[in-house]
């Protein structure tokens, strides 16, 4: 097959899993009407295309800064318009674990701000969940609007060379990048047409009434006309462009702290005519951040009373505070087994196998085989803090068994994956890169699993570093719609 | 709209950014004229009409009457160096020169024919149908002031409205001849801090609300 296409002909598969290609250099049954249409355009037709969807971004504004770099500095998300597929079946399992996955962790955060059976039971230590830096005692006892604690989930899935997907990691704080997804696509559409006709590919245009739906579900039935807003830090955060995207895309109102003010425990908006009552908030920012009464006193992101009004059940926050408990990088370890507890079900989609350094066999393995493993603190995000052995230096060993040993809490470590590829343009040529996928769950009436999500590549050659911040891009995902699936439908 | 608007930021940051002296300075300037318009235009055919649309029609009309009043006050007070000059061949080249720099030459061709200071002022300042004349621009803007607050026209509720009612009426019942007799410049000067004032009002009247006491039940 590989043959057939010229196009192709000189593409390696290279020892990885291929999401498009089986390792004779066939094209999967998924993959094979884009590759066939990629194959019969003309010479540099691809490279055209690829010129003018990062020009469609630009101009578009979808684009990020990068922290550290001169104020105002924005680059587009680096772009590749080869899409990753998934067939039907596949994402069938995925959508199933994802569930899973969400519907175990929401009665874990419910459990450890009230009985603690998990604790008691001693399936989890009381000291790792204490220890977590997202544990909120200002939530212990708390009941959040119908029960949600994780309305929406960015889940990071990674396909190993054996062909299975793991889950790598839980953003269940604020997960971005939903808007790369609804953009990319757009742009896809508009440069493959055909083989958008040809292919029943599923839709992720719904996400923001879905978004929506998920904040108004969250206000008491007697608000008539529930009121949300999108809390965002500013125009200097680095996905500012997201903030505004969603606010608009889902007809809310886009607010920083210094809009909004707490009265009487009640959250009002200033508009032009006077202050509105404000009675759901998909906020944008950290918890340490939200309420200067309440968490950090030197915010001056967030609105002083807001947990007060939260508390007092005047307003909801999405996501709830005190969720990040859920997304500690050791509390990950012990997710397969949470998810055991509740639900008494194995989990469809394994973790990937982990070193807790907090346990004296874990970090004895760490501290052996550093230069093997993938080093993560438990509480960063983004790429930051983290080791890939490897890839590193005997001097960035010897730095991080310091820091681990120092504080054993904070970290843990993990095999180095060898994650699957997708044909990428590099240059003029097409190349296999790295890839992961984040899909994006939401949780309101009931739980919703947006069918594709953001492929992120490692754009440098052999690198398994995915992340915006340090040489990352982004592909579109399609899902292959069953013959039973509608298009559009949710299933 | 957000297309237009982000082609066009970037189209002035690029050339910000550089470091070579744009040459081509009629080219750039007809592209910047052409980006504003297109924005304009775009707002003005898929925006509703509603309160954002107004804020929009507020403040370019405020700034675009200030604009019209510095283009006019350049000739007739900075480059005005002698009396002998005034209705020679080089001074109805300059005033031919404001005339296009508010877009009013064809316009004001139109409507009066040759080149003479009274009508060009009344033209600039007290048209009601030129759109880049300063009165027509306040009548809009009060227009839409008064579309935000609700206020019935013609009369009013905060400092803004009152203050950008009395500039409208002073306008309206003027005529050129009291305008330069009255001296054109120090009328201007004064027109335009008015302006400002209006602008400040606007801020405090909307933007700056602090007081709990504005809370609904």
């Amino acid at each position: 097959m590989l043959n057939m296409l010229m196009n192709l002909k000189d593409y390696e598969v290279g020892g990885f899993y291929d999401e498009m290609f089986t390792p004779e250099g066939e094209a999967r049954p998924q993959a094979s009407a884009l590759l066939h249409r990629v194959d019969s355009l003309p010479e540099g037709e691809l490279q055209t295309r690829q010129q003018a969807a990062e020009s469609a971004l630009l101009h578009s504004g979808v684009t990020f800064s990068v922290y550290g770099e001169a104020a105002g500095t924005e680059k587009i998300f680096p772009f590749d318009i080869i899409p990753r597929i998934l067939s039907a079946e596949e994402w069938a399992t995925v959508e199933h674990g994802l569930k899973q996955r969400i519907t175990a962790l929401n009665l874990f955060i419910d459990d450890v701000y009230h009985d603690q059976r998990i604790i008691q039971d001693g399936v989890v230590p009381k000291e790792i969940v204490y220890s977590s830096k997202a544990y909120r005692q200002q939530c212990i006892g708390f009941n959040p609007p119908r029960g949600i604690w994780c309305h929406i989930t960015g889940t990071d899935l990674v396909r190993h060379s054996d062909g299975q997907m793991y889950v790598l990691e839980d953003n269940l704080r604020c997960p971005s990048g939903v808007s790369y997804v609804l953009e990319n696509r757009r742009i896809m559409q508009s440069l493959f047409p055909q083989v958008f006709g040809a292919q029943r590919i599923r839709s992720v245009r719904q996400y923001t009434s879905k978004l929506r739906d998920v904040l108004e579900y969250l206000v008491p039935d007697s608000v008539r006309n529930p009121h949300a807003a999108l809390l965002t830090p500013g125009i200097f955060n680095s996905a500012y462009f997201e903030h505004s995207f969603l606010a608009q895309q889902m007809g809310i109102e886009l607010v920083e702290g210094r809009d909004l003010i707490v009265h009487d425990d009640t959250v009002f908006v200033r508009t032009t005519r006077g202050f509105e009552r404000v009675d759901v908030i998909y906020r944008r920012i950290d918890d340490d951040f939200i309420d200067p009464e309440v968490f950090r006193p030197d915010s001056l992101l967030g609105v002083p009373g807001l947990m007060r009004a939260y508390q007092r059940g005047r307003v909801a926050l999405v996501n709830a505070p005190g969720t990040g408990v859920a997304d500690d990088k050791v509390i990950y370890a012990y997710v397969p087994r949470i998810i055991k507890y509740y639900l008494d079900e194995d989990p469809v989609i394994p973790n990937v196998p982990t070193y807790i350094c907090s346990e004296p066999e874990g970090l004895q393995y760490t501290l052996e085989h550093i230069e093997e493993l993938v080093v993560k603190a438990a509480n960063e995000a983004g790429g930051y803090g983290m080791l890939v052995g490897p890839h590193a230096t005997k001097e960035q060993h010897a730095e991080f068994r310091e820091k681990v040993k120092a504080n054993p809490r904070n970290y843990i470590a993990q095999p180095t994956l060898s994650l699957s590829r997708v044909p990428t343009l590099i240059g003029d040529e097409l190349e296999g890169r790295h890839v992961d996928l984040r899909p994006y769950i939401l949780y309101g009436k009931d739980i919703f699993v947006l069918p594709g999500g953001l492929t992120r590549v490692a754009l440098r050659k052999g690198s398994l570093v995915v992340n915006s911040s340090q040489g990352g891009g982004s592909k579109d995902t399609w899902v292959l719609a069953d013959n039973a699936a509608s298009v559009t439908g949710n299933q | 709209m957000w297309l237009a608007l982000n082609r066009f930021n970037m189209m002035v940051g690029t050339a910000a950014a550089s470091r070579i002296p744009i040459i081509d300075r009629g080219g750039f300037f007809g592209e910047v004229k052409l980006a504003s318009q297109t924005f304009a235009g775009i707002t003005n055919s898929t925006m509703t009409h509603g309160e954002a649309w107004h804020w929009c029609r507020l403040g370019r009309q405020l700034e675009r009457a200030d604009k019209t009043s510095r283009i006019l006050d350049v000739k007739y007070f900075m480059l005005l160096r002698s009396v002998e000059d005034v209705g020679t061949a080089f001074d109805d080249l300059q005033w031919a020169a404001v005339l296009r720099s508010a877009s009013a030459f064809e316009m004001y061709r139109k409507r009066y024919g040759r080149i003479a200071v009274p009508k060009l002022v009344q033209f600039l300042m007290l048209d009601r149908e030129f759109p880049r004349a300063v009165l027509y621009c306040l009548l809009v803007a009060r227009d839409a002031l008064h579309a935000i607050s609700g206020t019935p026209l013609g009369t009013f509720r905060h400092p803004p409205e009152k203050l950008l009612g009395q500039v409208c009426s002073e306008l309206a019942y003027a005529t050129v001849d009291e305008l330069i007799g009255s001296g054109l410049h120090e009328f201007i000067d004064d027109l335009q801090q008015r302006i400002n004032r209006v602008g400040d009002g606007v801020y405090d009247t909307f933007f700056a609300l602090r007081a709990p006491e504005q809370f609904p039940e």
